[in-house]
């Protein structure tokens, strides 16, 4: 059943088209915001290792080998840090991007994979402005929408503001129209 | 047990409770624990300290877990609360910890009824309506025991525009008597054909019973305190030409028993299966089991699509089994064979097809009757560097355990070698071969997949997201991958070439993408 037939139709078709990207970056403040994020995480991942450093000794390990391995994370945590904290929020800064338009919501997101996403505007069925004590600070929220089925998309990282602005887009958009019918 | 129906006005918003039965139900299954747990330990302690010591351990012990059963059924009974108003589904549970779960009746997608031979025994059954909404468990109410009638009755009521309510109330899951109430209410479009049991020897299901065969004998020979040490004196015996003859008779009886046990299996699940479709309610149902009997119910127009699965071992013979795409229906805990998304067991590929066309209202199964386009060669490429990646693996680890155990185990990890090799071109080859997408005006279709080929078809209608996505290794083959999102499901299109997936995605959009498309740049 499969073939490789179609090649005479394509050159009926109208010239190749790709995905543009979306026209929006996040917020400038958001990379200070990523940077936040690695910078405490590493913190968290550096104190759960002294913890249970601690926890290790107080046990009867052996305590030369606990303190050699502890010192060897928290060595790995620091020198992984800085490079981490300069360049992942920066990469992430390049990668996200965002678009909404009238009918749709067009988001390009990922790590080491790429993911470019586009949501119909009539299949909404809840949107929310989310800001976490942290992104907070700097001025920064995610838009997240959800449609049938439970499923969740975000915005990441733009100005509380145009967060905002975004949601009231949207909520004129999916509930004027008479959409948001659900299904 | 006589089903006196403790809510027989399903609707009316007034707090019910679990059945009565809920209590017998407790004390059997806490005479099973004792069964189940007490037994090894008696027969343990018996062997260390004589009889009489391991009874005065046991019997009390056992004593109190099963007065404490009907003790625990009650409290239970009591703490559980649940209400079916207009507009919602209630349920509450008040023990210590104040739990409640509201369901908004009009999200409810699937019901499922299904009685274990437990709850059989005791006229019970055991309810679950999901919403498909929450992720998890939050989506959905279990009400268990409630009496069979009961559990009939709340599962008419609680899919949408259900079939009238002065249907005569039939005992609900035995097999014959669901004859007499889908004849009147709905359409039949399939029903169980005993040959279909010659692929159950061929399934996934007869390793799994061959394994759990082996399990269960060495986990008796170990209650019954056959040592290892006997085991060896066996191997010592037989001396090598014996084991030479003894290692594959063993093998061979465990292959037959897997075989024998899938085909008891699929006896077990899908003896008195019937797809039906009812009238008034536009809802599926699948009712089917021996001992466990099973109903599942799918609200159609929740349906967004269907997959159809054929698994490794039967697909040179045609087997394919029918699955539904829609929200709310629940994982199984247990059996992934045959979940409760299964429309139609592993059946001729005729039949499959046809089930699929009544069950999408459509005159030829999307599955069928779209034709399927092959992925790039690039797509070939990266499965067979992925099946020699794994064989480079494979080869690194043998040797290791060469050099760690002697020339024997070398010699071993060669054949071995040998082996793999093969294997992994021959299933890169196959993995390459099942790739396949496709749309039409109503369906995009996707095909994939090596031990179970699995070919989706979703409605173009109910997609709610389009996805593409590159990963490293695809940006350097030149390959992406497309997702289509429904409520119930996805249509993954791996590693196709960009224009096409776009093209797919675009199509599928019914002109929502194309404000984001823009003319290749011409450097391809």
């Amino acid at each position: 059943m499969t073939r490789v037939d179609d090649l005479a139709d394509a050159d009926d078709q109208p010239p190749l088209m790709m995905l543009r990207d979306p026209a929006h970056r996040v917020d400038r403040r958001t990379v200070g915001y990523w940077r936040c994020l690695v910078v405490l995480g590493a913190a968290a991942l550096a104190a759960a290792a002294g913890g249970l450093a601690v926890v290790l000794v107080t046990a009867g390990a052996p305590s030369g080998l606990v303190v050699g391995v502890t010192t060897a994370v928290g060595v790995a945590v620091l020198v992984g840090t800085v490079p981490a904290a300069v360049a992942l929020p920066r990469w992430w800064y390049r990668v996200h991007r965002w678009e909404v338009t009238p009918t749709a919501i067009y988001v390009r997101r990922g790590w080491l994979r790429t993911v470019w996403a586009v949501v119909p505007a009539a299949r909404l069925q809840s949107v929310d402005t989310v800001a976490d004590p942290i992104a907070h600070r700097f001025g920064v929220a995610h838009v997240v929408v959800r449609t049938a089925g439970g499923r969740r998309f975000v915005i990441r990282g733009v100005g509380t503001d145009t967060a905002l602005r975004i949601s009231d887009g949207l909520v004129d958009i999916a509930w004027a129209d008479g959409a948001g019918d659900g299904s | 047990m006589t089903p006196t129906p403790d809510a027989a006005i399903p609707d009316d918003g007034t707090w019910r409770r679990p059945a009565r039965g809920a209590v017998g139900l407790a004390t059997v299954l806490a005479a099973g624990v004792v069964a189940g747990s007490g037994l090894p330990v008696a027969i343990a302690l018996t062997r260390e300290f004589g009889l009489t010591t391991a009874l005065t351990w046991v019997l009390p012990v056992a004593v109190v877990v099963i007065t404490l059963g009907p003790v625990a059924g009650e409290v239970y009974r009591r703490s559980f609360r649940f209400r079916i108003t207009d507009e919602l589904v209630e349920t509450r549970f008040d023990l210590v910890l104040r739990s409640r779960r509201t369901l908004r009746r009009e999200r409810i997608r699937t019901v499922d009824v299904t009685a274990n031979p437990v709850l059989r025994v005791l006229g019970l059954a055991e309810l679950t309506a999901g919403t498909g909404q929450g992720d998890g468990d939050t989506d959905r109410v279990r009400l268990v025991p409630l009496n069979r009638i009961d559990a009939d009755e709340l599962r008419r009521a609680l899919l949408p525009r259900a079939a009238a309510p002065d249907d005569p109330v039939t005992g609900l899951d035995a097999p014959g008597a669901a004859d007499a109430e889908s004849e009147e209410a709905g359409e039949l479009i399939c029903a169980l054909d005993w040959r279909w049991g010659r692929y159950a020897p061929l399934s996934a299901a007869a390793v799994v019973v061959g394994a759990a065969g082996l399990v269960a004998v060495v986990r008796v020979a170990d209650w019954l305190g056959v040592e290892w040490a006997m085991a060896g004196r066996v191997v010592a015996m037989l001396g090598p030409d014996g084991l030479l003859v003894a290692i594959p008779a063993f093998l061979l009886v465990c292959v037959l028993f897997g075989m024998l046990g899938a085909v008891v299996v699929f006896a077990e699940q899908w003896k008195g299966y019937r797809l039906v479709r009812h009238r008034e309610a536009e809802v599926l149902r699948v009712t089917r089991g021996a001992l466990t009997t099973r109903s599942v119910s799918v609200d159609e127009r929740r349906l967004n699509g269907i997959t159809l699965l054929e698994p490794l071992g039967g697909r040179r013979f045609g087997a394919t089994r029918v699955d539904a795409v829609a929200a709310g229906i629940r994982e199984t805990e247990r059996d992934k064979a045959t979940g409760f998304r299964t429309l139609l067991p592993a059946a001729p590929r005729p039949v499959a097809d046809r089930v699929a066309a009544e069950v999408l209202r459509t005159t030829l199964a999307p599955t069928s009757s779209v034709v399927l386009q092959a992925h790039p060669r690039a797509a070939r490429t990266k499965r067979v560097w992925r099946a020699a990646a794994a064989t480079a693996l494979w080869v690194a680890v043998a040797g290791a355990v060469g050099l760690g155990f002697g020339v024997t185990a070398g010699a071993v990890a060669a054949v071995g070698t040998l082996v793999v090799a093969p294997v992994g071109w021959a299933m890169a080859g196959d993995a390459y071969r099942s790739l396949g997408n496709g749309s039409d005006a109503r369906f995009v279709v996707a095909r994939s997949g090596v031990w179970s080929r699995r070919t989706t078809a979703l409605r173009r209608d109910d997609l709610l997201c389009w996805q593409l996505s590159r990963s490293p290794l695809q940006r350097r083959a030149g390959l992406v991958t497309a997702s289509m999102i429904a409520p119930g499901g996805v249509c993954t299109v791996r590693d196709v070439a960009p224009d096409r997936g776009v093209q797919l995605l675009a199509e599928a959009s019914q002109g929502v993408l194309h404000q984001f498309l823009e003319p290749a740049p011409p450097d391809r």
